[in-house]
């Protein structure tokens, strides 16, 4: 008598796998996949794996590259496994020799770079994409087009005490401050504490903080007294939402686009995105063709994750740090608004005489 | 007779009437809110997931875009992780359930610390046993397979995953073993049967279906479970399905997650999509263990 309750399981689970695997009826068009991607016939000599962990900002820029859409492609057999487990987790897995390549939402620090002295790791560090720290507020927010670094500091230090708009500058209404930003394990949070406040240590931390970026959006569309920062990505998926303060870091505003960042007028708040690379593992082909792609094919799977490519000749001279074998941080004194061609070569110069 | 004819009692057994009513109402909220969450649930995840529904998820490898991406990797790392789990659970869970019901029948107090273990093992929080197996298992392996690298594999999340449903097919299979009547066994025994003869032939196949229930359950929580198994090192994105338990490897729920935390729209749905091929393996696990409760049932 109480048969129909295994059958009606049995349906719903029929109903749902059935589902899957029937032919969806699509509205995109799929011939857009391959669109971008570097035309180049697939290379099945290359076989063995790559390992990859680290920043989960960095991580939808390398899922890409290592999906079909990317080295995947180029290189069938090999595999590849990407982990976001964070920059600082990552740089630790780095060290103990579990990873081959380790990605990066800020430059490595220097007890990092102990560490792997100490484990005898020698590593190349390139930059792959830049992203751009947004500063957002409210849809009806309509005084505050743009902000100087100061303004932020006032805001976001960690002696600060402003919880009214008026209190940041005269000229702005009397409208209660609602903060919202990323919780500290982010390395957008350590840059822009770092860019704005002078320290990872010196933010204000009674604000609303929330863990991930797809949270924060409604909280900002939500008051009309918000303020936040989220990654350049999350602000372009959000346009209609949320409106973008423009920066001010000295020579008049700037709005952070794909222009702006990779010229380098949207600074101070644009930043690398790096992956550091043990040279031991660039010694397997499979590693080496990977870093290649990422070095040239790279740039339309960085747009399409939402961040920015960086310029070609900048790729081009992170490429002959690859081939050279170059080891050593050079990011690691690199700061907001010098010359990224600079800082490689003057690594590369560095070593070279070494 | 006259005492429920009084004007009094009468009002009494009224005002009973409109308690049972009362609460009948009360419980009919309660079971109502509990199955209208179930309902919008799935509601949400049917309308956003039927876009990316297709042969694409179970087909594909995760691509740039959402259009032609798929959980191919997921879904063989959590066939994989489900089958090596099993491998590992069923012979220990069943065999420990046969020591402590049929060889230690009696209530002496080695079988009472080994019961309470395992009753404090079932209720331990499942990234516990994360962080146990990142402590042994993974290192274990990596020495097993002579490669620093090969740590965080299928054999590591697969141990892992064992050691936490492993109090859970002992006390299931414990229950099935207590069910079987006694004076099976004693005529088995009054035969002139061995205590192994009289388990294998006679205990066994009356616990059979009882045992399999728990090993299904066991099954489903291996495979809805994520955090230990992010603590063992599940890789987001892996672009092949494993072949072997040193392989890198994915599971559905840690896909789940990675999609529906992206910024754009499309990846939301494609969680949501996944979140139906999940529901499906684990419902149709559920009916199995279901069909085969009943059958039990039935023969009993």
């Amino acid at each position: 008598m109480r048969s129909w309750i295994p059958l009606c399981t049995l349906a719903l689970a029929g109903a749902l796998l059935g589902g899957a695997c029937a032919p969806s009826a699509k509205t995109e068009d799929t011939t857009g996949t391959g669109t971008g991607a570097v035309a180049t016939t697939p290379d099945t000599n290359l076989t063995g794996d790559i390992k990859i962990d680290g920043s989960s900002t960095v991580y939808p820029i390398v899922e890409a590259f290592a999906s079909k859409d990317g080295f995947g492609n180029m290189a069938p057999n090999v595999k590849t496994v990407v982990n976001q487990a964070g920059t600082g987790a990552g740089m630790e897995m780095f060290a103990r020799g579990e990873i081959d390549i380790a990605t990066a939402s800020r430059p490595i620090k220097d007890k990092e770079i102990e560490a792997l002295k100490k484990a005898g790791i020698e590593f190349i560090e390139v930059p792959i994409a830049f992203d751009g720290l947004t500063v957002v507020v409210n849809k009806e927010n309509t005084w505050a087009k743009s902000m100087t670094i100061d303004d932020l500091k006032k805001v976001w230090h960690k002696d600060s005490k402003i919880t009214n708009w008026k209190d940041i500058n005269p000229a702005f209404p009397d409208q209660k401050l609602v903060l919202c930003g990323p919780t500290d394990a982010h390395g957008t949070y350590e840059y822009f504490n770092e860019t704005v406040n002078g320290g990872t240590d010196q933010g204000r931390q009674d604000y609303n903080q929330f863990p991930e970026y797809s949270s924060m959006v409604p909280a900002v569309t939500g008051d009309k007294g918000a303020l936040g920062y989220l990654g350049l990505a999350y602000y372009e998926e959000n346009k209609d939402s949320l409106n973008v303060v423009a920066i001010d870091g000295g020579n008049g505003p700037v709005t952070p686009d794909g222009t702006t960042v990779q010229d380098g007028t949207y600074s101070p708040l644009s930043r690398p995105l790096l992956i550091y690379i043990n040279k031991k593992s660039l010694e397997r082909p499979e590693v080496k063709a990977f870093v290649k792609f990422a070095m040239e094919g790279g740039s339309d799977l960085v747009k399409d994750t939402g961040f920015i490519p960086l310029p070609a000749d900048i790729y081009a001279k992170a490429w002959e740090r690859v081939e050279k074998g170059i080891t050593g941080a050079v990011f690691n004194t690199f700061k907001p608004g010098m010359s990224m061609a600079d800082a490689l070569s003057s690594g590369a110069a560095a070593t070279a005489t070494k | 007779m006259s005492r429920f004819s009084t004007p009094a009692a009468a009002a009494r057994i009224r005002q009973r009437k409109t308690v049972d009513r009362v609460f009948v109402v009360l419980m009919g909220i309660a079971a109502f809110i509990a199955v209208s969450l179930l309902v919008i649930l799935l509601y949400r995840i049917g309308s956003s997931g039927m876009r990316y529904l297709g042969p694409d998820l179970i087909n594909e490898f995760p691509g740039r875009r959402a259009t032609g991406s798929g959980a191919r990797h997921a879904l063989f790392g959590t066939l994989w992780i489900m089958s090596l789990t099993l491998l590992f659970t069923v012979p220990i869970g069943v065999g420990a359930a046969i020591y402590l019901e049929e060889f230690n029948r009696r209530d002496s107090w080695f079988k009472r610390i080994i019961q309470l273990n395992i009753a404090n093992l079932s209720g331990v929080p499942s990234i516990i046993y994360g962080m146990l197996g990142l402590a042994i298992f993974v290192p274990f392996v990596a020495v097993l397979a002579g490669d620093a690298r090969s740590g965080k594999t299928l054999l590591a999340g697969a141990l892992t995953m064992s050691l936490l449903s492993l109090p859970l097919v002992i006390m299931v299979a414990q229950e099935a073993l207590k069910a079987v009547p006694s004076s099976l066994r004693d005529g088995s025994l009054a035969l002139g049967a061995t205590r192994w003869q009289t388990i294998r032939r006679v205990v066994l196949p009356q616990a059979t279906p009882g045992i399999l229930t728990g090993i299904i359950l066991a099954a489903s929580r291996a495979i809805g479970e994520t955090a230990p198994l992010i603590v063992v090192g599940a890789a987001v994105m892996v672009n092949s399905v494993p072949t072997g338990p040193f392989d890198s490897y994915g599971v559905l729920p840690l896909q789940v997650f990675n999609w529906a935390q992206r910024p754009q729209q499309d990846f939301k749905d494609l969680s949501a999509s996944t979140i139906i091929v999940l529901m499906g393996i684990l419902i149709s696990l559920n009916a199995i263990a279901i069909i085969m409760r009943m059958r039990a049932q039935r023969r009993a």
